[in-house]
């Protein structure tokens, strides 16, 4: 298995926002801007490149039947740390946030990671699995944060892009627009897989 | 049995572990969290207060505990009149906007910064804009909030963040009645 | 007081519901709402394991966390609670109705992970409720997922009946259908109580 392979599957393969469908909750809550949408992808990748390596690092000490509790464990550790120091050097951003960096510890990918690779692999493996699947989902948080914020507020990264004559459709900021404009997301990259499979028959 | 005990004993190891290695980055964390609190509140009291408080002449006062208002400080300026600054928590659309009121003696506005809210982003976040916000400054006890366009002392709301407009007026309401309170109506 | 309660009910119900709106709780209301009586299974379950939960941990901060200034511990400590409510809740089940266990699979364990358990836990303390609020907050905050989920899994049966674009078939086409439902629920967002 070699190193790039490793980290860009969980960009693109194996994208956990697109392919995998994990990570719901954070991906339709925090998406209303851009900022929002990096700084989570970011505390996110950071929590699974420390619990993947952690956990690597413990494999073989960790007995099967307490495995999941113990993952448990560890990743909240990781996750109490990113909060903590969010609060002392970013708290604008830990404001904005919110409940969402604690539930950072009920992030399926994570535990999904954790269980499927790094409890399986060595530590620069999965450590870099952490960082492809933690920058694969920041991606799929700024392309549907950009496309809310764009839509909703006019804005990207709070510059106003589409002028002062845009009326912004609200409803891509506010919950029911979360869920749409994921579904048609979605929706596209299945056309793209089936249009995919078309070409390679 | 036996089993169980090794298990639940490594469990609680990890746990300790992690505990220990967070109580290490607490230890480190928190006085700068606590800190950052501190310099916020001060930084919010001044921008809303007019005129320069004087050294050492802040007083705290309880507020009653019935309104939404949580703290109240008063202070003096230079020309030895009493201003205050109050911090209230109303609730608004999505829960808690924190603001801070400065009163100067008669009880009038003259200034309203909200320092924390969780409002829909793009609507009630309009709410911290001066457009909105500043229409609160000169105001008298009993601002109220309408629609169209405002007298003497209402304000108009954000269109399509009425409660959230409706919430920053409470605060401000609920800040003036709890100094009148404490002040005795001003002069 | 009653009217306090009143209130928190009806607004984790409909106007702050935490599917539809706080976005808490969305794994288990996609995967598992494709029939009515499975839904309704799992919306029990999570009431039941919500419920308990936010009891023991809001338990677990008064005397414990808070008097030892420990409140930097609290998403380990409640995690832990949580994932030990769901083994038991787990286990009960597959003695006491193994249809219901093997209904529900997977997610069964996934409660664990449902944002919407320790999301429930944390609001409370951040809330500040006291015992009873924190308990008539959970369980109506459950009623409210329960709510959702049933609700989207009505819809959803129709669905396997109609027509869909074969690219929207699946995740696409529920996404888009719960936001349909959500733009329901922005009607309640006025709701003065």
């Amino acid at each position: 298995m070699n190193p790039s392979k490793v980290f860009l599957n969980g960009i693109i393969d194996e994208n956990p926002t697109f392919i995998q469908l994990l990570g719901m909750c954070p991906t339709l809550a925090v998406t209303t801007s851009v900022v929002n949408g990096i700084g989570m992808g970011l505390s996110t990748t950071a929590v699974l490149v420390g619990s993947n390596l952690a956990i690597a690092m413990l494999r073989k000490f960790i007995p099967g039947k307490i495995r999941i509790a113990s993952y448990v464990v560890i990743i909240a550790g990781f996750v109490t740390l990113i909060d903590m120091l969010l609060k002392a050097y970013v708290p604008s951003l830990s404001k904005s946030l919110g409940i969402f960096i604690p539930l950072i510890v009920v992030n399926c990918i994570i535990l999904a990671r954790a269980e499927s690779f790094a409890s399986k692999n060595k530590v620069s493996h999965s450590s870099l699995d952490g960082l492809g699947m933690g920058l694969g989902f920041t991606g799929a948080l700024v392309i549907i944060s950009a496309i809310r914020e764009l839509l909703g507020n006019g804005t990207f990264l709070n510059f106003h892009i589409l002028g002062d004559g845009y009326q912004p459709a609200l409803l891509a900021i506010l919950p029911p627009g979360a869920f749409i404009i994921l579904g048609s997301i979605l929706g596209v990259i299945n056309l793209i897989k089936m249009n995919r499979g078309k070409n390679n028959a | 049995m036996r089993d169980y005990i090794k298990l639940g004993g490594i469990l609680l190891i990890i746990t300790f572990t992690v505990a220990l290695a967070l109580s290490v980055v607490n230890s480190v964390t928190k006085d700068k969290i606590a800190q950052l609190a501190l310099t916020a509140q001060s930084e919010a009291a001044k921008a809303v207060i007019e005129g320069e408080p004087q050294k050492n002449t802040e007083v705290s006062h309880n507020p009653s505990g019935k309104t939404s208002v949580d703290k109240i400080s008063e202070h003096k300026i230079e020309n030895g009149e009493k201003v205050y600054s109050v911090s209230c928590k109303p609730v608004g659309y999505a829960g808690e906007i924190a603001m801070t009121v400065g009163l100067d003696n008669n009880l009038t506005v003259t200034g309203v910064i909200i320092t924390g809210m969780n409002e829909t982003p793009g609507l009630g976040t309009k709410a911290k804009e001066p457009s909105f916000i500043e229409q609160f400054l000169s105001k008298k006890e009993g601002v109220s909030v309408i629609k169209d366009t405002p007298n003497a002392n209402q304000v108009k709301a954000i269109s399509g963040a009425t409660i959230t407009s409706k919430a920053v007026a409470k605060g401000v309401n609920d800040a003036i009645s709890e100094v009148k309170a404490i002040a005795g109506g001003g002069k | 007081m009653l009217k306090d309660l009143i209130v928190i009910s009806i607004s984790a119900i409909f106007i702050e519901n935490f599917v539809l709106v706080k976005f808490l709780g969305i794994c288990p209301f996609l995967g598992v709402s494709k029939k009515v009586e499975t839904s309704l299974a799992m919306g029990m379950a999570v009431t039941f394991v919500m419920a308990l939960a936010s009891v023991i941990t809001w338990i677990v901060d008064k005397l414990i966390l808070q008097p030892l200034s420990l409140e930097y511990l609290q998403t380990i400590a409640f995690i832990l609670v949580i994932a030990t409510l769901v083994q038991i809740v787990e286990m009960f089940l597959q003695k006491v109705s193994p249809a219901i266990y093997n209904a529900l699979g997977i997610y069964l364990p996934l409660i664990t992970t449902n944002c919407a358990v320790l999301g429930v836990a944390l609001l409370n303390i951040q809330k500040e409720f006291d015992l009873i609020r924190s308990l008539v907050f959970s369980v109506s905050a459950a009623i409210g997922f329960t709510l959702a989920i049933v609700l989207f899994a009505g819809v959803r049966e129709r669905l396997e009946f109609s027509e869909i674009p074969e690219f929207l078939e699946g995740f696409p086409i529920a996404l888009i259908t719960a936001g349909l439902i959500a733009i329901a629920f922005l009607g309640f967002s006025g709701l003065k109580l």
